[in-house]
């Protein structure tokens, strides 16, 4: 035996699940029907026979009212009455006037007929033979004038007293013998067993052996063999009649009702089996078809492929889902190819990662990445941030291990072929839709050495262009400046205007080469930075000062106010200076004549924050997004109308994030602007560990 | 004893009646009263005629016993009532011949239940004296010695006087209507014969049966025969039945009706008036034969029943008579034999001298092969007069 069986058929679910529930609600209904039956017909044949008790009753009563009636008339016929008396004659008329009287019975001589004297003695009789009598109860009743009826096992006997002049002088006597009686009473008419029993239970007569014998005492009749009903006879109080029937016989119709019962149960459940079976078959076939056609469609190839749908509502219900499933999945299908596509085709290296960090999923560029790594497609992530060829210092733990937002690291690498290139990476988080858990992560890698490469070409370039150009504008400047000192002599008055604007200009353009120059180096970090712990207000009031002529000049001055007269931080004092000069120059350019601008040195704690705050026009919103970038100017006329190269505040930007602080500014149109810078505050002595909240 | 509880208080009275009339007489040998049985319908529908019989037998008796009985012995009348049924009057037959001093029985007026009784008489040899049933074979009875006696009508007789008298009245063509009993065909054997002999044309035989509730039909039917007279035998009972039918029809379709006695031993017919009846009679106190012996008669009732009124009173007179002289023979031949056997009373019977009876004058009563000591003379018609009383048809 094999430890599973193998699944059943459909056939055979069906069958095995239909078949026996109905054979088991049939045999119920069936079972309860053949109760109710049993009982109803029960009740029928019990009702027959109390009806057909009553007939008998009336079979028994009938002839005996008929007989007495005929006494009585008899004993009222003045034949009889003259029988009495004429002693000589009646033997010649009476026999044969009894012997033509119609009694009832079958056989008219079967009963005795006889003319009784006024003491019971018989007098004469329709027979020749003796017969018995008188009785004492014949006698009586004649006295007393009464009829006497008698039903007994001697059989029935009527006395009907002759009245002549009003006293009884004889009677009529019509006696049926007791093997007379089941003729007289026509029981063989009736097909039921018959008994009348006398006031001591004695059967008088019976039509059946098994109701007991005659003169013998009645017994109980077992109610397994016979269905029996008592009545009473009426006119004969002590008289009591059974009327039987065989059970079997009674019940005979019931049997055979259960017979057919039983047999159309059978005959239902067969139905039933071959309905089950037939439907199943039918089920199955269109099943089957359904399955023949979904297995043909096995491969991509056949997704154009749809069912025909045909057959019953629900198989057409099926069809029409599978196609549309198909349909859905053709889509899917062919978009994931593209997507596939696009991804093959992608130049950036795209690893997907599971939550834990290895690697699901890698285009081919990445392949080929990793493969010149030598890390397995199957391994983790982080291996290629730790290959051999992985030349950068950056942190990797840092970037590797962020989890919310996109993080950016730039990687150097060695080919195996030496080439040295440079990787920025991308890594965002990949999250569940719905559920917004993580369900890994995406590393994109951009090959970013050319660009560098180029950057730095551009840089060298503009270095080298800057330097070549102030050597000689220095040197015109200063020639300028002397000529304009009147080093040559004087010069006429539209001379001294000409070099005056060609001196202005020229030193504008040094300033431009110089900050050219600064940024270059700031960004591209060829500046050293005389990193110290330097005093911070006096740096800043020092740069108030010696601004405060230029804003002078604009007829703009300035206010300092420190709130943190001891804060220290490490920095280069040069470049703070630098800081404070471009944002001091800025607010004065843009402060209206008069104004004053306000300069505040404060502390949060951990850093100290200066705000410098004019009274300006305000930052245009549309400039606001590239405020910080080079060449930044909200109008390129103010360039000349209020001077500056546009270069500023990219230069604060770069100064102050080299010493990893942060520059902002708040600035509402037509009420001025702020600029803030914040560095972080140095401390002497190590700070105590905060006492955690 | 089986009797009725009646029956026994009429006994137990006519007992005590014989008693008070039984003289106190020097002690004989054999002092036991003699019993005189009297079997007869005393209650039923000839009743009357029972009871002028044990009238009559009662007033013989008393003289009797006044005359110092019989052979010293008082003598007795024990009465039983047979109601004109065969069956009663065998039984009562039965009893009287239990009865150790039997002496003899009178039997009543029924013809049927005398002949049913002659065979336990003559088994058990008891003097039958028969005061008024009139059967031919009462007495014609083939027994040898013959122990039956009548001092009455003979039907052999009546039928003739009938006949005869119809004959005189002028009817040609006669009907007979006869009760279907001994007494009928009795009636029947001697009247034919009669109108045969008389010349007359028998118009039809009428039967009817003892209980008939209607003559009408039957007498429709002797109306359609063409008869002009009814000649009828029947009792008191079916006799008023006749009559009550006659009366029926309209008067000038009525028949005259002869009746034999039998319609006198009851009850007056109610309505006999409207209609022409006439029947046999043989003693009558209106015309008595013998008036002096009427008288002492009369003088003998007046003593022994001095409540009662005249004897012509009491219905069915012939009874008396026929009794009271029928009690006196049996006196006379016991007196002859010497002795109460009753084979030697009987035989004494046959052999008596003269007697001067209320009836006639017997000489003798009977013979050896006369047991009827009436003859066609003594007979007449009579009806209904007032008060019932029965009166001569004029001449």
């Amino acid at each position: 035996m094999t430890a599973r069986a193998e699944p059943r058929s459909l056939f055979l679910h069906v069958v095995l699940r239909v078949v026996p529930v109905a054979a088991i609600v049939l045999s119920l209904i069936g079972l309860s029907a053949a109760h109710v039956l049993k009982q109803a017909d029960e009740q029928e044949v019990l009702g027959w026979l109390e009806r057909e008790s009553l007939h008998v009753v009336n079979l028994v009563v009938q002839p005996i009212r008929t007989v007495v009636n005929e006494a009585q008339s008899l004993a009222r016929n003045d034949l009889i009455v003259n029988g009495l008396i004429d002693t000589e004659e009646r033997k010649s008329y009476l026999p044969p006037f009894f012997r033509s009287l119609r009694l009832p019975g079958p056989d008219a001589a079967a009963a005795e007929v006889a003319l009784l004297d006024y003491r019971g003695r018989i007098i004469i009789a329709n027979r020749t033979e003796p017969m018995e009598g008188p009785t004492e109860a014949w006698r009586n009743a004649i006295a007393a004038g009464l009829v006497q009826t008698e039903v007994s096992s001697r059989g029935f006997s009527v006395v009907a007293p002759i009245r002549y002049l009003g006293l009884p002088e004889g009677a009529i006597l019509i006696r049926y013998g007791a093997a007379q009686l089941p003729r007289l009473f026509e029981v063989g008419s009736v097909p039921l067993a018959i008994a009348l029993l006398d006031a001591e239970d004695r059967i008088i007569f019976t039509s059946h052996s098994g109701l007991g014998t005659v003169g013998k005492l009645a017994g109980r009749l077992d109610p397994d063999d016979w269905l029996a009903v008592e009545q009473p006879l009426p006119g004969f109080r002590r008289l009591t009649l059974i009327v039987a029937q065989p059970t079997g016989e009674a019940f005979g119709t019931v049997h055979e009702v259960r017979l057919i019962l039983l047999g159309t149960l059978l005959l239902s459940i067969l139905a039933v089996i071959a309905t089950a079976a037939v439907a199943a078959l039918l089920a199955t076939r269109e099943v089957g078809r359904l399955v023949r056609l979904i297995r043909g469609i096995d491969s991509a190839d056949d997704m154009d492929r749809r069912l025909t749908v045909q057959g019953p509502r629900e198989l057409r219900d099926l069809g029409h889902s599978f196609n549309a499933m198909l349909n859905v999945l053709q889509e899917e299908t062919t978009s994931r190819h593209y997507v596939d596509s696009i991804l093959d085709s992608l130049a950036e290296i795209l690893i997907v990662a599971t939550p834990d960090g290895r690697i699901r999923t890698a285009n081919p560029a990445a392949c080929r990445f990793l493969a010149d790594l030598g890390v397995g497609v199957d391994r983790p992530v982080a291996e290629a941030f730790a290959a051999d060829s992985f030349e950068s210092g950056a942190d990797v733990s840092g970037f590797l291990g962020r989890s919310g937002g996109t993080a950016h690291l730039e990687a150097n690498y060695v080919k195996p072929s030496g080439e040295r290139i440079t990787i920025l990476w991308l890594k965002s988080v990949l999250r569940e839709q719905g559920s917004g858990l993580a369900a890994g992560m995406v590393f994109v890698g951009q090959d970013i050495t050319e660009r560098i490469r180029v950057e730095r070409l551009k840089s060298e370039f503009i270095s080298t262009v800057s330097h070549e150009l102030r050597t000689p504008l220095t040197s015109i400047a200063g020639t300028l400046g002397l000529l304009k000192g009147g080093i040559a002599g004087e010069v006429s008055e539209k001379a001294r205007e000409l070099i005056a604007i060609g001196h202005n200009n020229c030193n504008r353009l040094i300033n431009l080469i110089n900050d050219l120059l600064d940024i270059q180096k700031i960004e591209g970090e060829g500046m050293e930075f005389r990193m110290e712990p330097v005093a911070l207000e006096s740096i800043v009031e020092a740069a108030v000062a010696r601004n405060g002529t230029y804003a002078a000049g604009r007829d703009v001055s300035f206010t300092f106010r420190s709130q943190a007269g001891g804060a220290t931080v490490v920095a280069d004092a040069d470049r703070l200076d630098q800081v404070m000069a471009n944002l001091l120059s800025n607010a004065a350019k843009f402060s209206p004549a008069g104004g004053t601008v306000g300069i505040t040195l404060g502390t949060d704690g951990s850093e100290a924050i200066v705000a410098v705050a004019d009274h300006g026009p305000g930052i245009p919103y549309a400039f606001r997004p590239r405020i910080f970038e080079r060449f930044a100017q909200a109008d390129s006329s103010d360039t000349r109308r209020r001077g500056g190269t546009g270069l500023g505040l990219a230069i604060v930007r770069a100064i102050v994030e080299r010493h990893d602080g942060r520059v902002w500014y708040e600035s509402a149109p037509g009420e001025g602007a702020t600029f803030y810078f914040a560095l972080p505050l140095h401390h002497e002595q190590p700070v105590a560990p905060a006492p955690l909240a | 004893m089986n009797t009725l509880p009646w029956l026994r208080r009429l006994s137990a009275g006519a007992l005590r009646v014989v008693a008070a009339l039984a003289p106190a007489g020097p002690a004989a040998a054999d002092t036991h009263p003699l019993i005189l049985g009297l079997d007869a319908d005393m209650t039923s529908a000839a009743a009357q005629s029972g009871e002028a019989i044990r009238q009559g037998a009662a007033v013989a008796i008393a003289e009797i016993n006044a005359a110092g009985g019989l052979l010293g012995r008082p003598l007795e009348l024990v009465v039983r009532d047979h109601r004109g049924i065969p069956a009663r009057g065998r039984d009562n037959i039965g009893e009287f011949a239990a009865m150790p001093d039997l002496l003899a029985v009178l039997a009543g007026s029924h013809t049927p239940v005398a002949l049913d009784e002659l065979e336990l008489i003559h088994q058990h040899q008891i003097l039958f004296l028969v005061p008024w049933a009139a059967g031919t074979a009462i007495i014609d009875n083939g027994y040898a010695p013959n122990f039956a006696f009548r001092v009455s009508i003979r039907d052999d007789l009546a039928g003739d006087f009938l006949v005869a008298k119809a004959a005189e009245r002028g009817f040609r063509s006669p009907a007979l209507l006869l009760e279907r009993t001994a007494w009928g065909r009795s009636n029947e054997r001697a009247m034919v014969a009669a109108i045969n002999r008389a010349e007359l044309r028998l118009a039809r035989v009428g039967w009817f049966n003892r209980g008939v509730q209607s003559l009408a039909a039957d007498l429709d039917q002797l109306v359609a025969s063409g008869a002009d007279a009814v000649l009828l035998v029947s009792g008191a009972q079916e006799g008023a039945l006749l009559v009550a039918a006659m009366a029926a029809r309209p008067p000038g379709q009525r028949l005259s009706i002869l009746s034999h006695w039998g319609i006198a031993t009851g009850d007056v017919p109610p309505a006999n008036e409207a209609v022409d009846l006439s029947f046999l009679q043989t003693f009558l106190f209106s015309r008595p034969p013998f008036p002096d012996r009427t008288q002492r008669f009369r003088d003998s009732y007046a003593r022994v029943f001095p409540d009662a009124g005249p004897p012509e009173t009491v219905p069915a007179p012939a009874g008396l008579a026929h009794a009271y002289d029928v009690v006196h023979l049996l006196a006379a031949a016991v007196r002859k034999a010497g002795s109460t056997d009753r084979r030697l009373v009987r035989d004494a019977l046959e052999n008596l001298g003269r007697h001067e009876g209320l009836v006639r004058t017997y000489d003798p009563p009977f013979t050896r092969d006369r047991h009827d000591a009436l003859t066609a003379d003594d007979f007449r018609m009579a009806r209904f007069g007032a008060g019932g009383r029965l009166v001569p048809e004029a001449p």
